[in-house]
């Protein structure tokens, strides 16, 4: 390759370009790379005005070192996606450093799809799916900047503006093609998973619970999941207890899961036969990547999906972490009876144990209240009772509790968020013999009116309790649903309006600003529009992609697909052709024209035949030459046509046409 | 009306033999009013021509010999200061060169320096010389024949493609035919021959001619033939540019000239037969390719590439 150079109104559209796909990877970007790339972009820029030189090649190796020790600082010695992938973009970014030549300019250009591609494995939302468009466009633009004239700089300056049409052409023409790829095209399951986080990056609901856990998380207002009942209204908000995971261990601080063995955690196909009393609600719901087994289910929900299973406690367990977002179906019976039959020893002695010698003024509270109402669910008022009636608060800032801390919370600060409450409450059942337990989820959900599906976000993250009845089973007992009514029945924003804690720690965010109404309806529509993408595009999977194609279709397998994918790309590039040919086809002749090529051609097989610049009449005259019989007519054609044409600019009458159209059969073919 | 064209072809026949196309193109070029190239080996005939062009249509002649030594007051004009009879004042008087005249025979135009050339062009772009300061209109009409040497000879200057552009037309007039040589062996000597020749129109008549040449109608589909020759010198033929706008209103303009003369005034519209007629002589100096002498191959391409009907 020569080394051509680089027209002058190229090196910005590389430049901006390669500033879009970094706005790709935001989410995970560290600080320091965003320093280098600064940097970068800015001595490039003074390298195009003449005011710096290009480095030189000791500095390009301390570049490089400058970049692995940044990168070092910001992510230690682990080793996992976001840092190859860092590493990836520091040295993109160091290419535009020695982008001298048209060869470098390539490589840039190229790199910079591939940082693209990259940019998809951590997120796929239809921002993300916006920003990789705009970078593809303006990706496509630089790289066709790179060959245009390298004179006109800025002079011809507007005519970026035609490059960067050209280049949005060129992608909306190849839309059929992107669509009949993301339609046809065999999916395949991933050849491997892999943990794309790092974890503590990514608020979520954890496998344990201790006190200010859930007031943390409440701070984020990342989606959780988002639920849609079909055409249905949803169920009345204080029953929209989303369960993800039920913790019956407690060391004393920490809740956590007791590990059940396989064979008596899973919920076989008789179990659920049974578990199906009364009526059901199905829904569909839309995970986003949790990292962890557990989906989300109301009370009690069967999983439509294979690979997925209903434990013992209630819950729904995937047969492997979620990696990336996911959509499944489920249905729940909130009727059912069933839970009654689920209190094996193992399960019994787990619900009621409690660390030796902990809390001591709980226990007596809670063995006090056992005497005055000894069943479990005049007990169970009475303990809510307590709640209700001591001045208990619902805060997101609890104060911190040392040791004994549940006997601190329920006697001296009765301050706390939700799992201060469950906590206490199971403690104070579990004291008094009741076998009890915490349930982890989401609570409530915000209702999109227009579309029809309601979204969960963290700071819905909820924990509430479970006392085992006699006569019931597991019943759901929510304390704090008694403390804070109108965190059940409006939401958390609304339950700490008076404190004005809702989301203080997050900086900027538009569930902040609720009350803005256009920005609200801003808010929700961006909101729909990112359930939607997730809905009909992202979650096109291998099983979706088969059932679209046999069902619409008619393709069984892969082999078929293939083929219908190859036609497809025969089609897409015969009706392109034939597109460009209707586009430059010669515009359509008028009679006179069609006669005369047709008398023309005629003439030529008789063996009259005159060059191609020569006037028309002189094949009439070449004829009449050789047929003195004709002579007559011809030269009224001649005189006729020439008139017409030529004097009265206007196209030759019916007889000219009539009498060409004789002369044209009477021609003798050799 | 009966316009005296064919006279005028008929009595110029006589003087140069066998050379009817060149006469005609000469013609059309002076009733164009366009300038005239004429560009041949010596002795071809180029300032008998010009001689019975200007006695048959009774114009004023003058005649300059380019030489290498040619000064631009040569060709303009000068003042001089004549002392009055008897007395010792006097005053400057322009004497007029012989630049002022109807007809201007520029002979071997490319033996002079470029300066004294572009005091002719000059003249033959405005209409008008100045000098010393005083801008004087020359005579209508003006119409110059030049003659030049092939480059190749020695001793030449070749005007450069912008002087070349002020001619409407650069004809050739190439060895006589057989016949038309015995002729001129047998017959009277040719100069004397054209200089006895006696005016066949009027300067009105002349001027009404010119006239009617604007009045020739030129149809969208000789249009759009011409400017397809346009676009194809432009961006198809390969030269190394194409036909200014100015070449193409000089194309239009001398094939309108060359429809009167060859319709003799029966005709009042073009034809493509016309442009195509007069097209070597309009395009083939103009377009660069042709500039290296002997290029005839120009015009003879565009002929043949550019369809008349499409």
């Amino acid at each position: 390759m020569t080394d051509k150079q680089i027209p002058r109104q190229a090196v910005w559209w590389l430049l901006i370009a390669q500033a879009a796909v970094l706005i790709i990877h935001i989410g995970y970007l560290p600080y320091g790379i965003w320093a280098v790339a600064a940097v970068i972009f800015g001595w490039r820029a003074l390298v195009h005005y003449g005011r710096a030189a290009y480095p030189s090649k000791l500095l390009k190796t301390l570049a490089v070192a400058g970049v692995i020790a940044v990168l070092y600082a910001s992510f230690g010695r682990q080793f996992n996606l976001e840092i190859a992938s860092s590493f990836l973009i520091a040295v993109s970014l160091l290419k535009l450093l020695e982008m001298r030549y048209q060869r470098d300019a390539y490589v840039v250009v190229l790199l910079g799809f591939f940082v693209l591609a990259v940019g998809f494995l951590f997120d796929q939302g239809i921002r993300t799916a916006l920003a990789g468009i705009l970078s593809a466009w303006l990706l496509t633009t630089a790289w066709i900047a790179l060959h245009q004239n390298p004179l006109g700089s800025t002079v011809l300056a507007h005519r970026s503006w035609r490059t960067g049409k050209y280049a949005a052409n060129i992608l909306i023409v190849s839309m059929p093609l992107m669509l009949v790829f993301y339609l046809l095209f065999p999916r395949m399951a991933p050849l491997w998973t892999f943990k794309l986080h790092s974890g503590e990056a990514r608020t979520g609901l954890s496998d344990n619970m201790a006190p200010g856990d859930f007031s943390e998380l409440s701070q984020s207002a990342d989606v959780a999941f988002r639920v849609s009942f079909g055409s249905d209204e949803p169920p009345p908000r204080h029953t929209l207890y989303w369960r993800a995971l039920v913790l019956n261990l407690y060391d004393g601080r920490r809740w956590t899961e007791a590990q059940r063995h396989a064979d008596n955690l899973w919920v076989g196909d008789q179990g659920l036969q049974q578990f199906r009393q009364g009526d059901s609600v199905s829904y569909e719901i839309i995970q986003e990547a949790t990292q962890k087994r557990w989906l989300y289910g109301l009370k009690y929900p069967i999983p439509v999906e294979k690979g997925a299973g209903l434990t013992v406690n209630g819950v729904v367990e995937f047969r492997e972490p979620v990696y990336s977002r996911m959509r499944y179906r489920m249905e729940s019976y909130p009727e059912t009876s069933w839970n009654q039959y689920f209190l094996d020893n193992y399960e019994k002695n787990v619900s009621l144990q409690l660390p030796r010698h902990s809390n001591p003024e709980a226990r007596l509270l809670a063995q006090r209240l056992k005497m005055r109402y000894p069943e479990t669910d005049k007990f169970v008022a009475a303990v809510l009772d307590y709640f209700r009636q001591q001045p208990f608060h619902y805060t997101l800032r609890p104060p911190p509790l040392g040791e004994n801390d549940i006997d601190q919370f329920l006697l001296q600060t009765r301050r706390g968020f939700c799992e201060h409450y469950a906590g206490a409450f199971v403690f104070l059942a579990r004291a008094a013999g009741v076998p009890a337990r915490v349930v982890t989820g989401y609570q409530g959900g915000e209702w999109n009116k227009e579309d029809r599906f309601l979204t969960l976000r963290q700071y819905d993250a909820h924990a509430w309790a479970e006392v085992w009845e006699e006569k019931k089973g597991w019943v759901r007992v929510d304390p704090t649903a008694v403390v804070a009514p109108e965190r059940i029945e409006s939401g958390l924003e609304q339950a700490v309006a008076e404190e004005g804690s809702f989301l203080e720690d997050s900086g900027f965010s538009v569930q902040k600003y609720k009350d803005i109404s256009w920005l609200n309806k801003l808010r929700l529509q961006l909101d729909s529009a990112e359930y939607y993408w997730q809905r009909w595009v992202l979650s096109y999977d291998q099983d979706t992609q088969k059932g679209f194609l046999n069902g619409i279709l008619g393709i069984a397998d892969y082999k078929q697909m293939l083929k219908v994918l190859a036609a497809s790309l025969v089609v897409f590039f015969t009706v392109a052709t034939l597109i460009l040919w209707l586009k430059n086809r010669p515009p359509r002749r008028d009679p006179f024209m069609r006669q005369w090529m047709a008398f023309e051609a005629k003439a030529r097989l008789a063996g009259y035949e005159v060059e191609q610049g020569e006037p028309p009449t002189q094949l009439l005259q070449l004829i009449a030459d050789k047929q003195p019989a004709w002579r007559a007519r011809l030269q009224w054609l001649i005189k006729e046509i020439n008139v017409s044409l030529y004097r009265d600019d206007q196209q030759p009458g019916r007889a000219v046409l009539r009498e060409l159209g004789k002369l044209r059969r009477q021609l003798k073919t050799q | 009306m009966s316009l005296p064209i064919e006279t005028i072809v008929g009595q110029l026949n006589q003087v140069i033999l066998g050379k009817e196309l060149q006469i005609k193109l000469a013609l059309a070029c002076l009733l164009a009013r366009g300038h005239l190239l004429i560009e041949d080996l010596p002795g071809m005939g180029k300032t008998t021509l010009s001689h019975a062009l200007a006695g048959t249509l009774g114009l004023e002649y003058k005649r300059i010999q380019f030489t290498s030594d040619l000064l631009p007051a040569d060709i303009l004009g000068v003042s001089i200061f004549e002392r009055q009879a008897d007395s010792d004042t006097g005053q400057f008087r322009f004497h007029p060169g012989p630049v002022f005249s109807q007809v201007l025979l520029a002979d071997e135009i490319n033996r002079a320096t470029p300066k004294a050339q572009s005091a002719l062009l000059e003249a033959m772009e405005e209409g008008q010389v100045t000098v010393e300061g005083e801008t004087r209109p020359l005579p209508d009409p003006f119409f110059v024949i030049a003659t030049q040497n092939p480059v190749s000879q020695s001793g030449t200057f070749p005007l450069p493609e912008s002087q070349l552009d002020r001619f409407l037309m650069c004809i050739q007039l190439g060895y006589p035919d057989e016949r038309a040589e015995r002729e001129l062996l047998e017959g009277r000597d040719r100069r004397a021959l054209a200089n006895a020749l006696k005016a066949l129109v009027s300067e009105k008549a002349l001027r009404q001619l010119q006239g009617l040449v604007n009045k020739i109608k030129a149809s969208s589909s000789v249009l759009d033939y011409l400017q397809r020759i346009v676009a194809y010198t432009r961006y198809e033929g390969g030269y190394q540019y194409g036909l200014s706008p100015r070449g193409a209103q000089a194309l239009l303009r001398a094939a309108r000239a060359w429809a009167l003369v060859e319709g003799e005034g029966k005709r009042n519209y073009l034809l493509p037969e016309d442009i195509q007629a007069v097209l070597p002589a309009v395009v083939d100096h103009r377009l660069a390719d042709a500039a290296d002498g002997g290029g005839h191959s120009v015009s003879q391409s565009i002929l043949a590439s550019v369809p008349v009907l499409v």
